[in-house]
């Protein structure tokens, strides 16, 4: 089966996240003013080929483990969906 | 052969002919090594340059760390041989756990690029060896993320065991408790984000780099 992953990066919670800072105070500057928290992370996509979906999730976990999520100063969500056999 | 001390060029380091000629005008011996190499050779120490390893793409030496050298990177650390990451090397060291914590962007986002004061916190290291705690060391600092981040209980064994070898005298981007540089528990592996290499030939203005190379070249024989 091949799976489509979504990998979603995001900066720990008591980690300040400069690049959200920025975005809202230039959202203020263009008066939206009801915007508050905004935090920055990152959005990798990928296709999996796997024999189901809970050996695809194990990759996709071992893969963020071994490269692309840094524990000490971020966490990831996974999605997954299959696309095709 | 003789042995001599190996600076790391990934694709994207730019200051590997820096570090390499300063550590010549020191009188020290040393040689440019490429990342795809498997074999440190007769080796006395490992310099990791600042630059953009790989891009810095996913994040600063999260790719670099994988590079085939690393390895052997990582045995001749944990030998006890003399490693030190300067800039980009200290992100390579964090990412490949070498060094603790981690280096995120810089608060504010500016880019910085000064000449700026620095205090030495300990002498307990192969980059400090020669130094006087509490000295403070003018050093080029040129990086946007430099910002040091570590969780309560590593800035905790940091602080028991001495480990913070660097600090800035003031806080510039955002580093907890203005950490500079640390080392390892052994004090043979270090990381900066400063570029010592920067001062050290009066030529370029500064000077106080000299004695944290000289200390690193004395640990390498």
């Amino acid at each position: 089966m091949v799976y489509q992953v979504q990998i979603i990066i995001k900066p720990l919670e008591q980690i300040a996240n400069p690049e959200g800072q920025a975005i809202e105070r230039a959202l203020a500057a263009l008066s939206f003013s009801t915007i508050d928290s905004v935090r920055v992370g990152k959005v990798i996509n990928f296709n999996i080929r796997a024999v189901d979906s809970s050996e695809a999730h194990e990759l996709t976990q071992a893969i963020c483990n071994k490269l692309l999520v840094n524990p000490v100063m971020q966490y990831s969500e996974i999605s997954i969906t299959a696309v095709a056999d | 052969m003789t042995s001599s001390i190996k600076i790391v060029t990934f694709p994207g380091t730019n200051c590997e002919h820096d570090v390499l000629k300063q550590i010549q005008y020191l009188q020290g011996d040393a040689e440019l090594i490429w990342h795809q190499e498997t074999n440190l050779g007769s080796c006395s120490g490992v310099i990791l340059p600042g630059g953009f390893a790989h891009g810095d793409y996913l994040r600063p030496g999260a790719i670099a760390r994988f590079s085939p050298i690393m390895d052997e990177v990582i045995k001749f650390a944990e030998s006890g041989g003399p490693v030190l990451g300067i800039c980009n090397g200290f992100q390579v060291l964090t990412e490949c756990g070498l060094l603790a914590g981690a280096l995120s962007i810089n608060n504010g986002l500016r880019f910085i690029c000064k000449t700026l004061p620095c205090i030495l916190e300990t002498t307990q290291s192969v980059l400090t060896s020669a130094g006087q705690v509490g000295k403070e060391l003018l050093l080029p600092v040129n990086h946007g993320e430099g910002n040091y981040i570590c969780d309560d209980q590593t800035l905790d064994y940091l602080k028991e065991n001495d480990l913070i070898v660097l600090t800035y005298a003031a806080d510039i981007n955002g580093s907890i408790d203005r950490i500079a540089g640390i080392r390892n528990k052994a004090g043979n592996v270090v990381g900066l984000m400063p570029h010592p290499e920067r001062a050290v030939d009066p030529l370029l203005g500064y000077t106080d780099g000299q004695i944290l190379l000289q200390s690193f070249i004395n640990a390498a024989k």
